[in-house]
């Protein structure tokens, strides 16, 4: 709590704010009516003016990498407002043969409807959602783990394994726990003697997944 | 009050809109931006539940009309006084070309007008992105210099995959904090941002 907010707390009374070391505090002297109240009022109205007209950009955010150019177009601007549709409804059967039929077409989806095609409920759905999405829908469900299976070849996985954030990885290593323990727990030891501390300690609680008696020597 | 109020003759660029329920009212945004004089405006429109708003506004289109402002140290709220046709698609935002000239613009409005509880944004070639996982990453958007500000509201991943990593035009709302997106031109097209998440 700064000094400001800790005498609003306690009374003016009980703490008299210091002065604020901002710019601004030399506009106090100007001002009419000089009771203890008003002063710590006017401070906060002051700082608050202050940070919004003073805020300044972020830098040092590396540019992202961009998705590689689509090779096939996308499905007219009917046909999209029509799948943008049975996304919303989640309407699997005729989901299914729309979707086939624009792989078919040799089109892809359009990009503004590529995040809720990847979040189809339906397993189902998932191989044909992922015939037509697309350099970009393979590019954007590489940056979200539980897309993981749009592009979830082995080599998929373990690039995130390889280069993924802590939080990137540790999720998959769940989902390969999941499907192949001891290929999980291969990726694991190849790595575990360069993990930090903290990584180690959330990876050993994706590897619950699926712990069997043959994990016992690694751990 | 309208009668002292400025009046401007535009193509007006409807960016987008917001609404919400305030008690038994229903309140609407419209952020307006002028083509060529490159103003801001904002259509307050007020209805109680249910009924419909007497006048309607199509995001990412454009019509040459006159409207007035109220009168103020920062001009923003207006209505509109005479609009032909309900118009074109308009090609390319003519909004600022760096976050840098954005805060510029924003500062220069709280000096004006230190009540101001959010501002319009129309950024031009910025690129949308996740710094980080989605559980506990950031959204943020980045101009061609490398300035970074963050986007608020939710998870951005409509106009993530609009943008593919490239730089795209992004109509929002500034609410001091972070960029609440209202609509995403990229490759020709417009396309309106619910508020996700």
């Amino acid at each position: 709590m700064d000094a400001l907010t800790r005498a609003a707390v306690a009374g003016t009374s009980r703490e008299t704010p210091s002065a604020s070391g901002l710019p601004t505090d030399g506009l106090l002297g100007s001002a009419k009516g000089k009771s203890l109240e008003r002063n710590l009022l006017l401070r906060a109205g002051m700082r608050t003016v202050y940070r919004t007209a003073g805020r300044v950009a972020e830098s040092g955010i590396e540019a992202p990498q961009s998705a590689p150019d689509e090779t096939i177009p996308a499905c007219s601007a009917k046909a999209a407002e029509l799948l943008g549709r049975l996304l919303v409804d989640q309407r699997t059967t005729i989901l299914l043969e729309a979707l086939e039929r624009l792989r078919l077409a040799g089109l892809r989806l359009p990009h503004a409807l590529l995040p809720g095609a990847l979040n189809v409920e339906q397993e189902e759905l998932r191989p044909a959602v992922a015939a037509v999405l697309g350099e970009r829908g393979r590019w954007l469900a590489r940056l979200n783990p539980e897309w993981v299976w749009a592009v979830g070849d082995e080599g998929d996985l373990r690039d995130v394994w390889d280069e993924g954030a802590l939080k990137e990885r540790t999720s998959m290593l769940r989902r390969v726990r999941e499907r192949d323990p001891a290929l999980g727990r291969e990726w694991l030891s190849e790595t575990w003697r360069q993990e930090k501390a903290d990584a180690r300690s959330a990876m050993l609680e994706a590897f619950e997944e699926n712990l069997s008696p043959e994990d016992e020597p690694f751990l | 009050m309208l009668e002292r109020g400025e009046r401007v003759d535009d193509s007006w660029i409807v960016l987008g809109q917001r609404t919400e329920e305030e008690g038994h009212l229903t309140v609407r945004r419209t952020w307006l931006l002028g083509e060529d004089t490159r103003r801001y405006a904002l259509v307050l429109q007020f209805t109680a539940a249910g009924s419909p708003f007497a006048e309607g506004f199509v995001s990412g289109m454009t019509w040459r009309g006159e409207i007035a402002f109220y009168p103020g140290a920062y001009p923003l709220r207006a209505v509109v006084r005479a609009r032909s046709g309900d118009g074109d698609r308009f090609e390319g935002l003519p909004g600022h070309e760096t976050v840098e000239a954005f805060l510029d613009h924003t500062s220069k409005a709280t000096a004006l007008l230190s009540w101001l509880e959010r501002l319009p944004a129309a950024l031009i070639g910025v690129v949308p992105l996740l710094d980080g996982a989605p559980e506990g990453g950031r959204w943020l958007i980045r101009d061609r210099a490398g300035q970074a500000l963050p986007l608020a509201g939710g998870d951005h991943w409509t106009l993530l995959s609009m943008s593919g990593g490239r730089p795209v035009d992004l109509a929002a709302e500034w609410n001091g904090e972070g960029l609440i997106p209202l609509g995403v031109a990229a490759a020709g097209t417009y396309r309106i941002l619910a508020q996700e998440g």
